[in-house]
């Protein structure tokens, strides 16, 4: 069992508070949404966890009760910027192990990235130019070069966000598939709510650098809560298909 | 099972494999070529054969060939493949296209801390080329720090880069004007050559120095081939991957100065090459270091010994500086680059 806690996690800019000590606990096996308004800190708040952005406080991950000290166990999966890199998929995915990648690179370690290319559905692309490759595509090949380092920690920095309805599917049921299969944590920041609670085990809300709910989707998606934090009006609803479905109706 | 991705990949690499025999093969026939064009008219089989009998012939070709071609055509290969090498990392690091000794004016720096010592006879131990590699690099050294930091606090889009290139050239091509004004005609002579970047200044101590030197840089660089591939893949990426991204920078951004004043300190200011020569690297190769950084060597030196013999040709006896000839091909290039690029954004 597989457990990220995090303890009095906090962030400044300068002068600028971002995070103001966020302590939280993440279980293995489950997936958690980050919502929040822009400029919040849900991107800083996964990066500390990281350790990509410089904080204080602590962020521990146990498997089994064991402390882990690796920082090859935690992938962090950045939102997708404009990156003109011609590197080939098969060559973006191979760099997944680039700290075990010596000149020759030996035949195990090809065979997993075939493996994982294979998985995804990506071999009829796996010689062609990142730079040339669609949005949906570039997300896909980003979530590989993570996954096959077999990370114990998945962070996604708006995974969904550029992809069409299908592409959004595809990309969040591999991250479903990968924390059930592993019983990995996997974070995922994500301003759709719809996502938020079709694939969130857990909703956290980040508002002004604290935690303003970290509870079950239909716990958080409250229309108070969401007008507070969000400032709309907002209309929640189930679905027929037993989904929560949060429509904004306007801003106040 | 044959679209394996796998077994496409090795496919790949192996045609990589064969376009780097091949760019050493061609090399070799164009530095033999070169070794071969110059004013006194000896056959192919006179030059090889006095290459053959070694240095310590009596004959007039011994002198030739020993002492005044192999030494231009060596330096010739060396100073391209520095050039090269270190253009392919400074566009590797900054992440953009258009970076290289030459548009990011740390060539001009090194070539200003050259003319420095040789208007004042800078030596180091007695010894005038230590002293005029030192400025070089030190010159070098510093433009590339101001890179770095502007780059660190401002970012390095293709806008700052270009401007901060053009600054740099302004502040020491000005520099080196004013060193020139001041100094005496025969010095004076000198720094001119200098800022075309001039063959004729090669010596057995040019070649020593500038092979140690794209030895040492090429077999370091060759330590970080997957990190380097990795910043390609993207800053913020590489550094989720693990990789101390700005540690490499400075690492990298020294070795490069190094390598551009091993080649500028000696003969001058060649325009173009680290830029070229990258470029056409990656059409053959891709971005894959491990063959990204043998290529590009082998291109820049190609690049400088087609440019010297073109030189050579066209001026029928007395030396044409070879950075003329490099900046003529390099300027439509870089427009060509820089139209791309603002088509990109």
């Amino acid at each position: 069992m597989i457990e990220l806690s995090v303890e009095n996690i906090n962030v400044n800019f300068g002068d600028k508070k971002i995070l103001n000590g966020i302590t939280e606990s993440f279980e293995g096996g489950e997936m958690t949404a980050i919502i929040g308004k822009n400029g919040v800190g849900k991107t800083t708040f996964i990066k500390a966890i990281a350790g990509l952005t410089k904080h204080g406080g602590k962020s521990r991950l146990f498997d089994n009760g064991k402390l882990i000290n690796d920082r090859n166990a935690i992938a962090y999966v950045p939102q997708l910027g404009a990156l003109s890199t011609k590197l080939t998929v098969f060559e973006m995915v191979l760099l997944g192990l680039v700290n075990n990648l010596k000149w020759h690179v030996t035949n195990e370690q090809l065979q997993m990235v075939d493996d994982i290319i294979k998985k995804l559905n990506l071999t009829d692309i796996s010689e062609q130019p990142f730079n040339t490759l669609s949005g949906g595509q570039k997300q896909l090949v980003s979530m590989a070069q993570s996954l096959i380092s077999k990370p114990k920690v998945l962070l996604l920095d708006e995974p969904t966000s550029a992809l069409d309805l299908r592409h959004q599917l595809i990309v969040m049921n591999l991250a479903q598939e990968y924390t059930k299969e592993t019983g990995a944590v996997t974070i995922f920041v994500v301003h759709d709510l719809m996502l938020a609670s079709r694939y969130g085990n857990s909703l956290l809300l980040i508002n002004d650098g604290n935690v303003k709910a970290f509870d079950k989707a239909e716990n958080v998606l409250k229309p108070e809560m969401l007008e507070n934090v969000y400032g709309v009006q907002i209309s929640v609803e189930h679905t027929k298909t037993g989904f929560l479905s949060a429509v904004p109706i306007k801003p106040l | 099972m044959e679209n394996s991705p796998n077994l496409l990949y090795k496919n790949i690499n192996r045609k990589r494999g064969i376009v780097f025999a091949v760019s050493i093969f061609i090399s070799i026939a164009a530095f033999l070529a070169d070794i071969c064009i110059g004013s006194s008219g000896m056959s192919i089989t006179d030059i090889i054969e006095t290459l053959l009998a070694g240095p310590n012939g009596e004959t007039v070709n011994t002198l030739i060939v020993w002492s005044i071609r192999l030494p231009m055509t060596l330096t010739c290969v060396f100073v391209g493949s520095s050039l090269a090498l270190s253009g392919l990392q400074v566009q590797t690091i900054t992440n953009n296209p258009l970076a290289s000794p030459y548009t990011l004016g740390i060539s001009a720096g090194a070539s200003f801390g050259a003319a420095i010592s040789i208007t004042f006879g800078f030596t180091i131990a007695g010894v005038q080329w230590i002293g005029t590699a030192i400025l070089a690099f030190l010159f070098a050294i510093a433009v590339s720090m101001t890179i770095f930091f502007i780059g660190k606090y401002r970012g390095l889009n293709t806008n700052t880069l270009i401007l901060t290139g053009i600054i740099m050239n302004f502040f020491f091509t000005a520099l080196q004007q004013y060193l020139q004004y001041s100094a005496s005609a025969e010095v004076a002579q000198i720094i001119q050559n200098w800022s075309f970047g001039n063959l004729s200044r090669a010596s057995w101590a040019s070649v020593w120095v500038s092979a140690g030197i794209l030895i040492i840089g090429f077999i370091i660089l060759t330590k970080f081939t997957w990190k380097l591939t990795a910043i390609t893949a993207g800053e913020e990426r590489a550094k989720s991957l693990g990789i101390n991204v700005e540690r490499l920078r400075i690492y990298t951004f020294v070795i490069c100065a190094f390598l551009i004043a091993g080649a500028v300190g000696f003969i001058g200011t060649v325009a173009f090459v680290g830029l070229v020569a990258p470029h056409c690297a990656r059409l053959l190769v891709g971005e894959d270091q491990r063959f990204l950084i043998p290529v590009t060597t082998v291109l820049g030196s190609l690049i400088m010994l087609v440019a010297a013999s073109t030189a050579k040709l066209m001026s029928n006896g007395s030396m044409l500086p070879v950075g003329i000839i490099t900046s003529i091909v390099g300027v439509p290039f870089l427009f060509v680059l820089l139209m791309r690029e603002g088509k990109g954004k």
